[in-house]
Formats: C-alpha cells, structure tokens, sequence
C-alpha cells in the first residue's frame, strides 16, 4: 500500500505525459487538416515558430513542415524561408523539409542555391516527383533542355503525378523547344486533357502551327481567347497569325480590339502598320510605327523595331 | 513522416509550379519576326559568324552555348575559333551532334589530345622536354575523319601563332587536324607544332577572341562565346599556372578590339576554374548553357534588327 502511495504521483505523472502527447499529436493532426484545407493563415497564427520547440521532439519536423508550407503557400516567402532554413539545419536529414527549403529557394529565383537541396533529395531517392520537377525547372531556366526533359518524365513516373496538367504543359513546352513537335504536342494534349487553361491551350497551339496544323492552332487559340477574354497576348498572338496568313482584314480587327482599350499599344500599332504596309499605305503606317516606335521604355524591342522600319520608310537605309 | 511526404505530393499537385506570366509584347513580336528571320534567303539577312574564344577547360562552356544556340534555331553560317575554341568549333562546324559534342566534352581529361603522363610530366620538369600535342589529330580524325576544311559543314577558320616571327596565323584550308592541333599547343608545354614551313603555337597568344577570322569568312554579324580567365584574383603557385595567367592577361588585352567589334558577347561564368581543372567539365559547359540562356533573347533581337532590311524591304511597301 506504502508503494502504492509512493507511485501513484509517478503514475499521474505519467498519465499526464502521455494525455500531453495525445494532446500535441492531434494539434497536428488539426493543423495537418488546415493545410490540407488552405486554412494557411491559420496555421501560421496557431504556430509560431518559437512554440515549435515546447512540442514533442517526434512532431518537432512536421511542425515547421507544416507552417513553412503555409507561410510559402500564403505568399510569406520570406518568413517561409527562415523557417525552412531553421528546419534544415535542426533536421539536415529530413528530406521533406530539404525538398520544401530547395522550392521556397527556386520559387524565389535562387536556383543556384535551390540546385543542391534538390540533388540531395535525388540521391537518396532518385523518384522523388517534389524534387524532379523543381530540378527539371531549373535545368529548363538554365538552357539544359535535356536534363529538363529527364527530370520531367521522372516526375511524371510518380504515381499520382501524371495528373498534374502544370507538369505536362511545362514538359510539353521543353519538348518544343527541343523541336521534338510530336512529342511536345502530345504532351501538351495530355495538359490539356486534365485541364483546358488558356495556357497549355496557348502552347498546344503554337506547336500545332509549327507542325502545318494550322486549323487545329486556331480551333485551340479561339478556346484560349474564350478561356480569359482578358489576355491580351492572346489576342496578339492571334494578330500575328493573321498578318502572317495574309488576313489583313482579321489582322487589323484584333490588333484594333487590343486598341480599343490601350489606343498606344506598341504591338497593335505594330500590327495596324503592318497592314497599311501591305496594302501600300505609308504615311498611316507611318502614324502606327511613330506612336509604337516611343514605347521605349514598355516594349523596347517593339519600338526598336517600329524605328527601324519608320527610318526606311522616310528613305534611310 | 510518410504521412507529411504524401502531403508534400499533394500539396504540389494542388498548387501550379512557376509559370512565366503571358507573353509580353517584346516576346511575342521578337518570336514573330525571328522565325521569319531563320526563313530568309542568305543574302537577306546577315551572315552569321560564331567565334569561340581560347579558354582550355573553361573553353568547354562553348559546348553549353551551342546547345542553347542550336535550340534556338540560331542560323550560324560561319565558325571560327582559337585553341579549346578551335577544337569545339571545329568538330561543330564538321557537324557533330550536340550529344557527341556533350559526351566529348564530359569526357575531357588532362591527358585527352596530347601525350601527358606522370613520365613525361617529370621529364617536362627535369630535362625541359616538352611535350606533344600529336593525340588531338588522332583525336579530331576519331570524331570527323580525316576531313579538310572544305569537307566541313560550315566553313571554318581556326588561329595558331608562329612562334618565329609573332604573327597570327588564320587557317581556312587544307587539312583540317593539323591546323586545330597548332591552334591548341600551348607554349611551354607543348613542343611547337611545325606545319607549312612554320613553328606554330597557340593562337591565343596573339587572336584570344577571332572575330577577324571569322569576318574573313564572310561573316557580317558576330556572336561571340568569351570564356576568359579572372586572373584579377589568382595568384599562380606553379610554373604552368603562371604560364597561363600570362599568355591569359595578353590575351585579354589583345582581345579589347575583338570584343568591341562581335555584335554580341556571351560571357560564361567560368573565370574561376583553372586551365587543367577538367573535373568541372560537365559544370563548365552547365556555365556555358546558362550564360547563353540569358543572352539569347538579346541575340534574337539583334539580328532580328540588323535583318530589318531583308524583313521590310522598304520597295515593297511603297505604292
């Protein structure tokens, strides 16, 4: 009875212990749910940073995981980052936590540094999707075409993966710009098929048009302008196309939508002036190119252009 | 853990990676006009010389520039190049793929293209005997075959030194494995390679950056890959590396008028890396990509405006 008496604060102890960790699991749990859910702002006001250490060491991880991905998921990339970093350096074997601190660095443009994190990941598990996706990404800034193409399709070997239509439109326009068409095409298709977005419509177009398809290129550049009236290059885009066509009549009409809600546009007036030219009428071509040709601080390249063709058209080589 | 990976999975399917936003006006219309460009007829747009710099390993960033240009679609009608330059250029110019190139390139070692082992090292040293460059021939035979210049995809010229008078000394025929070999012989460790009636050494000595090379073919617009060394902040701690940073810092003077006249200069972050560091290849020519991916729009838009004539044809739009 004696030892009864003298266990039994022990016991509580112990009993509180554990109704303590039951308590901690399932903040976790709930903040896990939020996250899930894009309740971020209230995972960053529930957890901050310095009552991360009061937790259980075992859910220690998965706390910083859990509010730098909702500080990174709300826009706070800067506080994301220290967070990440933190994390990285308590737990530098933790590959979750190195994988989110590479795409807080390559969300930022620091490519440079997000590269390691990345080849960290991939040494230890080279199928990791998180991390061949960011690599890929960064391989396609830099130029490295191919090793962007490699990355891509381990990505999309991941199980879950090849649902993502970002993935496939990103890989499909790395393929392009490998000019394998085909392929790209299809991958762009595939985006396409999970989820129309005037984006990957946008990019099926432009190859299809590469390939000869032309009708196919119009049919999915009329759904892209359909998708979101309100992109402008789009509407450019489609400009272009029939300039190119010789359909000076269409040509002028899209360039004169642009117009009617920027009447300086420095691509519409390019275009307009494009028209005039082919119809041999120099001196509105003349007015279009003058107007596109002071956009030099907007559209330098635009207004470089417009000079050029202004100077040859009043005579100067 | 498990649990937080499949949530890290799900997280980034829920959430779009970076996308560029809508094209810009700039891009659109320079993407317009430059695949008219890469249509026209040579003689309506500008010939187009690419010029690779000396460098050694830090040459090997040419190999990352040519596959951003070839991706492009960038019409190179001329190539012209000096040492390391002259090697790359050349088995471009014979039309090698850019994955040969790649694996070439991956592939370098010390001892690739000369005769250099640990003997002849000590016998470099203690007798002064220098060594032979005579494996590039064997090496370039290996890639293209025995091929003259004029058996070459596009033409190509390459720079060598005659060590007797100073003069540079621009090759554009006859044999083509000679000439590369005489345009990569470092002086003071390779014996002078003689060729035509002349001692010839690197022509890096005297033409680091041949824009005039590649003019003399023809080329009236030129694009230039520069993989200088950053001598600024190196001290040398051997005779070679001091040989080096020497025949580099009159290079480099040498080559300010070069660099003026190209129309544009691609840069690789390769300053650091020393002339025998060849476990950096593959990050080398990583720099080379890189660089020349950040140029390349730069590149687009000024041949884009140098072919305005060829495009706009100012009888054409005049009633």
């Amino acid at each position: 009875m004696r030892r009864l008496v003298f266990l039994l604060p022990l016991l509580l102890a112990g009993c509180a212990g554990f109704a303590r960790r039951a308590e901690h699991a399932a903040k976790i749990t709930a903040l896990r749910e939020r996250v899930a859910q894009g309740r971020y702002a209230e995972v960053v006001a529930e957890l901050p940073v310095a009552s991360i250490a009061d937790l259980p060491r075992k859910n220690r991880a998965e706390a910083y995981l859990l509010l730098g991905r909702s500080l990174r998921l709300s826009g706070e990339v800067a506080a994301a980052l220290q967070v990440f970093q933190l994390a990285e350096g308590l737990y530098p074997k933790n590959l979750n936590i190195i994988t989110e601190l590479a795409t807080v660095l390559h969300g930022t443009g620091l490519d440079d540094r997000a590269r390691p994190y990345y080849e960290r990941v991939l040494k230890i598990h080279p199928n990791n999707a998180v991390s061949n996706n960011g690599i890929a990404e960064i391989y396609r800034t830099q130029g490295n075409l191919a090793a962007s193409q490699r990355h891509f399709e381990r990505a999309l070997q991941e199980e879950g993966w090849d649902k993502n239509p970002w993935i496939w439109l990103n890989y499909g326009e790395v393929l392009a710009a490998r000019r394998r068409y085909d392929a790209g095409a299809a991958a762009l298709q595939k985006s396409v098929s999970i989820a129309e977005s005037t984006d990957s419509l946008l990019a099926l177009a432009r190859v299809q048009r590469i390939r000869g398809r032309v009708e196919d290129a119009r049919k999915n550049l009329a759904t892209a302008i359909l998708h979101n009236p309100s992109r402008e290059d789009a509407i450019l885009q489609r400009a272009l196309w029939e300039l190119k066509d010789g359909e000076l009549d269409a040509a002028r009409a899209s360039a004169e939508l642009v117009l009617s809600g920027d009447s300086r546009h420095a691509l519409a007036r390019w275009i307009r002036a494009s028209v005039y030219l082919r119809r041999k009428e120099p001196e509105l071509a003349s007015a279009d190119l003058a107007v596109a040709a002071a956009a030099e601080r907007s559209d330098p390249f635009t207004s470089k252009v417009a000079r050029a063709m202004l100077e040859r058209l009043m005579g100067n080589p | 853990m498990i649990f937080a990976g499949a949530l890290a999975a799900l997280l980034t399917l829920a959430a779009p990676p970076v996308r560029a936003s809508p094209s810009s006006s700039d891009a659109l219309l320079r993407e317009h006009l430059w695949e008219q460009v890469r249509l026209l007829k040579p003689g309506r747009r500008p010939r187009v010389g690419l010029v690779l710099s000396a460098g050694s390993v830090r040459g090997l960033a040419h190999v990352g520039v040519i596959h951003v240009l070839e991706n492009a679609g960038f019409p190179i009608d001329v190539v012209a190049g000096t040492s390391m330059g002259a090697v790359i250029g050349s088995l471009y110019a014979g039309g090698l793929s850019l994955e040969r190139l790649w694996e070439i390139g991956a592939a370098t070692r010390l001892n690739s293209g000369n005769n250099l082992n640990t003997i002849r090292l000590i016998s470099l040293i203690l007798n002064d005997q220098l060594l032979s460059s005579a494996p590039l021939e064997k090496m370039l035979h290996d890639g293209l075959g025995e091929r003259r210049f004029d058996e070459l995809e596009k033409p190509f010229a390459c720079v060598a030194m005659d060590i007797s008078t100073g003069e540079k000394i621009i090759f554009r025929d006859g044999p083509l494995a000679p000439a590369v070999r005489a345009s990569m012989n470092l002086p003071g460790i390779f014996k002078p390679v003689l060729y035509r009636h002349r001692y010839l050494v690197d022509g890096g000595v005297v033409d680091y950056i041949p824009v005039d090379a590649a003019k003399l073919l023809g080329a009236e617009w030129t694009l230039a890959s520069v993989t200088e060394h950053d001598y600024s902040n190196e001290t040398p701690t051997n005779v070679l590396g001091a040989l080096e940073q020497v025949i580099d810092i009159r290079g480099a003077l040498l080559s300010r008028r070069q660099r003026r006249e190209a129309d544009v200069l691609i840069e690789p972050d390769v300053g650091s890396i020393v002339y025998y560091d060849v476990a950096k290849a593959v990050q080398v020519m990583e720099r080379g990509m890189i660089a020349a991916s950040a140029a390349i729009n730069g590149a687009k838009e000024g041949l884009i405006l140098k072919s305005i004539p060829g495009l706009f044809p100012a009888e054409e739009a005049l009633p």
